[in-house]
């Protein structure tokens, strides 16, 4: 069966290949993820389609009245409803988090997503109460004693597994999503994110793509509410002949908002990578600023990187910037690299795990950066021989 | 109370004037077989095009219209007439061109231009040429310039068989065949190896009938170390039904050659301009496009470069006025296929009174096209809330030994610098229109000082104070 996701918010020439993607993918069963909860939070399992009215059903006051078509384009999430047809045809529960008005969780809600190649698709919904804060951290990952090392090439492998989040987060409350990809190199990805944020509150989205054949990333994220922010880190390792496709959307509409997604990777290989991001400002989100970086590292001839930076505007009071540096490294930073005793080899790994370890330090969970640490240690010297 | 500023519509008064319509001749409304023999029999068209009408009237037929960009649901084929000869033959003299069309001209500067700056001109009356001529020093150094009609039957009739829409194929797109379908006019240029043509020929494309279309082909061969600045400008009167404008340009760019093409266009409000141009470069060659948007209700305008030769170089310089009823969708399109190649992209473009301004690219580098540089920037100016401007760059790089680096950004005048002069003891009004007229200046000092000038008078930024 295929699936068309991950649509650009506006389409261009057809020839490029990057209005959409499509997917062959192969019947999902429900998933399960291991949790981990503070006690501040509770989290239970509903039918997917249940849990999917009940977020329509929030209706923040200040939109009460709005439309069915109003509702069903801000819960929208970044890879589309081919995913959410998916999601509902598995008959896959979510699993439906809560925080309490007010209360900071204590520690980090873990959620482990173990990729044993039974094709299965999990659902998340975040309910993030008003000043409420939460950090959650989720681990994709095969199961304990199962390598993630590179068995088949991209085109080889078959299974697959989905995962879909979906936040609400309410009035000055805040939100901190660590997502770390790190499953085996013959397993494929769908990852899908969709947010709302009302007044005043904020989303941090960490994303690390260190694993995986072929990775499909989703993220729109929908700033309704005044002075909401919205920040999106997102580190990449793709190599061999895997794949990644992005399509990251930040919708502004309400005043003063601020989004910001930065990319930064590296390519290796045959590595095929296809970064959409958006910047979308609605009229009326006066006072808001976007901004959009991405910085990819080129090691090998052979790879391919298509970029396509949206900035949307239909606001005339608003600041919405993008950058984007593809290349090599600068030949005067690696001349003096070279200077200090590195060779030409070791500066490219050592420039790509920069990248990474960047990402990595912008994840406000101690243990979580540790575990990270430690395993980026792991991986670094299995590829060196050790 | 807020005091606003005011950014007046380009004072379009001095394009907008209408002929009566004295036409000799011209086809029904829609595009049939019928209508395109009609059109290739009225040429006098050897076979091969004949054919490639037909075949291209196919192609049309076949494809469909572009799922993205703005809407073009008020254009109908069959009220659109593709052809209509206006009453004159074309002549070598603006003595001999009828009264009518020559005031035109005149109204539009063109015979003055040709005696101060240009090297030769070619002057379009709806389908065909009507004047075209060209300095006997530079035809003394081989250079050609003339009609695609002449040029297709003349001397030149192999080099133009072997060029004609071999780089924009009737394939490439939908308005692209109904080009190939309907063509008529436009001019031919050819530039010997190291001749270089020191002061700009020119073309100019006026569409007078209601209804009617424009498709124009522009074919210019400069040859090996050879240098060319050539001119478009192109208008029509305003009518209350679709005029369509799809013309072609292609553009062969020899090995260390230079070409400059440079457009002014302000079609009217009504014309739906769907024209697609494109540029070969050879070894070490450079195009450099200069592009002012001005006018059409809907555009879709994204020259292309393909840099086929090692060092060749391509630079866009372009700007883009939205006012009301417009949707003009521009930008531009570089293919890097060689080694050491580089782009510089270069845009603005200024949204107001509810038009819609979008810059759409792409920048592809090709495996071999190694250490090959772009660098593309484009920036956006929001005059009020009822606008709208979007920014649709792609990059496919194919090669790690690339350096590409691309900047967007989009906003409002800046609080700052509008504070900044009016420390100055410069007033609002005036400081917000020095910022605007500043950020159109890339393109302008682009341009000849009298296309600078008649650029400014397009934009025309009047800035007035008023309660708001």
């Amino acid at each position: 069966m295929e699936i068309n996701i991950n649509k650009l918010p506006a389409r261009t020439f057809n020839w490029l290949g990057m209005n959409e993607t499509t997917v062959e993918v192969p019947e999902f069963i429900s998933g399960v993820m291991k949790e981990s909860l503070p006690c501040e939070v509770t989290c239970e399992r509903k039918s997917f389609d249940e849990s999917l009215d009940e977020v329509h059903s929030n209706k923040s006051a200040g939109s009460a009245d709005a439309d069915d078509n109003f509702f069903s384009a801000v819960y929208e999430t970044g890879m589309g409803k081919d995913f959410d047809s998916l999601i509902a045809r598995s008959k896959a529960e979510s699993y439906v988090l809560k925080t309490k008005p007010g209360i900071a969780a204590s520690e980090a809600v873990r959620f482990k997503i173990e990729t044993d190649g039974e094709n299965s698709v999990n659902s998340l919904i975040v309910n993030a109460a008003k000043d409420s804060s939460v950090t959650i951290v989720m681990d994709y990952a095969p199961p304990e004693g199962v390598s993630e090392e590179n068995h088949h090439e991209a085109e080889d492998s078959s299974d697959m597994f989905g995962v879909q989040t979906r936040i609400e987060a309410d009035t000055g409350s805040s939100v901190c999503l660590v997502q770390i990809l790190r499953h085996g190199a013959d397993t494929s990805c769908l990852n899908d994110i969709g947010a709302v944020l009302k007044d005043g509150a904020s989303l941090n989205v960490i994303q690390l793509v260190l694993g995986g054949s072929r990775n499909y990333m989703g993220s729109r994220v929908v700033l309704e509410g005044d002075e909401s922010s919205f920040t999106s880190d997102i580190g990449y390792i793709v190599e061999n002949g895997g794949r990644l496709d992005m399509n990251y959307s930040a919708l502004h509409m309400g005043k003063n908002t601020e989004s910001a997604i930065n990319a930064a990777g590296v390519l290796k290989d045959r590595a095929f990578k296809l970064f959409r991001g958006t910047i979308d400002f609605s009229k009326g989100a006066a006072g808001s600023v976007g901004n959009e970086k991405e910085d990819v590292l080129l090691l090998d001839d052979n790879v391919v990187n298509q970029t396509i930076p949206l900035i949307l505007c239909a606001e005339e009071d608003v600041e919405g910037n993008h950058g984007a540096t593809i290349g090599e490294l600068g030949d005067e930073l690696l001349l003096y690299m070279q200077s200090r005793g590195l060779s030409r080899e070791q500066v490219y790994e050592e420039m790509s795990r920069a990248r990474i370890n960047a990402v990595c330090g912008k994840i406000p969970d101690a243990a979580t950066r540790e575990f990270m640490a430690e395993y980026l240690e792991l991986r670094g010297s299995k590829r060196n021989g050790g | 109370m807020r005091e606003k500023s005011n950014v007046n519509d380009i004072d379009r008064s001095i394009y907008d004037f209408r002929n009566e319509e004295k036409d000799a001749y011209r086809v029904k409304e829609g595009l049939t077989p019928e209508i395109v023999e009609k059109i290739s029999s009225e040429k006098n068209d050897p076979v091969w095009m004949q054919l490639f009408r037909l075949q291209s009237l196919q192609i049309y037929n076949e494809l469909k219209a572009p799922d993205w960009g703005p809407s073009i649901e008020g254009l109908n084929m069959d009220d659109i007439v593709t052809y209509v000869r206006p009453n004159t033959k074309m002549s070598a003299k603006w003595s001999d061109v009828p009264e009518e069309i020559k005031d035109t001209f005149e109204k539009l500067g063109i015979p003055q231009a040709e005696r101060k700056s240009l090297a030769g001109v070619g002057a379009q009356y709806d389908s065909e040429l009507v004047y075209h001529n060209v300095r006997r020093e530079v035809e003394e150094q081989g250079v050609v310039y003339t009609d695609m009609e002449s040029a297709l039957t003349g001397e030149y009739a192999d080099m133009v068989r072997k060029h004609f829409m071999k780089l924009v194929t009737p394939r490439d797109h939908k308005f692209a065949a109904l080009h190939g379908a309907v063509w008529s006019g436009g001019s031919f240029v050819y530039v010997p190896p190291g001749v270089s043509v020191e002061i700009p020929l020119q073309s100019y494309f006026r569409l007078n009938a209601p209804g009617a279309g424009q498709f124009e082909h522009t074919l210019i061969i400069v040859g090996e170390g050879a240098n060319l600045h050539f001119i478009e400008g192109c208008s029509a009167p305003k009518y209350n039904v679709a005029n369509l404008h799809a013309g072609c340009v292609e553009l062969y760019v020899g090995k260390n050659a230079k070409l400059r093409y440079s457009t002014i266009e302000n079609w009217s409000k009504n014309m739906y301009n769907l024209n697609t141009k494109r540029a070969k470069v050879e070894q070490g060659g450079t195009i450099e496009w200069v592009s002012g948007s001005f006018g059409s209700h809907v555009s879709y305008l994204y020259p292309m470069s393909v840099l086929n030769g090692e060092g060749a170089r391509a630079e866009f310089t372009g700007i883009t006025f939205a006012g009301k009823g417009q949707n003009l969708d521009t930008g531009t399109k570089v293919v890097h296929n060689a080694p050491n190649t580089t782009s510089y992209i270069n845009t603005k473009s200024i949204s107001k009174d509810g038009g819609i301004s979008t810059f759409r690219s792409s920048v592809v580098v090709k495996p071999q096209a190694k250490r090959s540089r772009s660098a593309v920037s484009c920036q956006s100016l929001m005059l009020d809330d009822i606008s709208r401007s979007d920014t649709i760059p792609a990059m496919d790089i194919r090669t790690k030994d690339a350096d590409i680096g691309h900047e967007a950004r989009i906003g409002k005048i800046s609080d700052d610098a509008v504070f900044y002069l009016m420390s100055r003891g410069i007033a609002q009004e005036e400081a917000r229109a020095m910022i605007v007229s500043g950020f159109a200046d890339n393109v302008s000092k682009e341009l000849p000082l009298e296309y600078a000038v008649e650029m400014n008078n397009l934009i025309r930024l009047e800035m007035k104070g008023c309660i708001g």
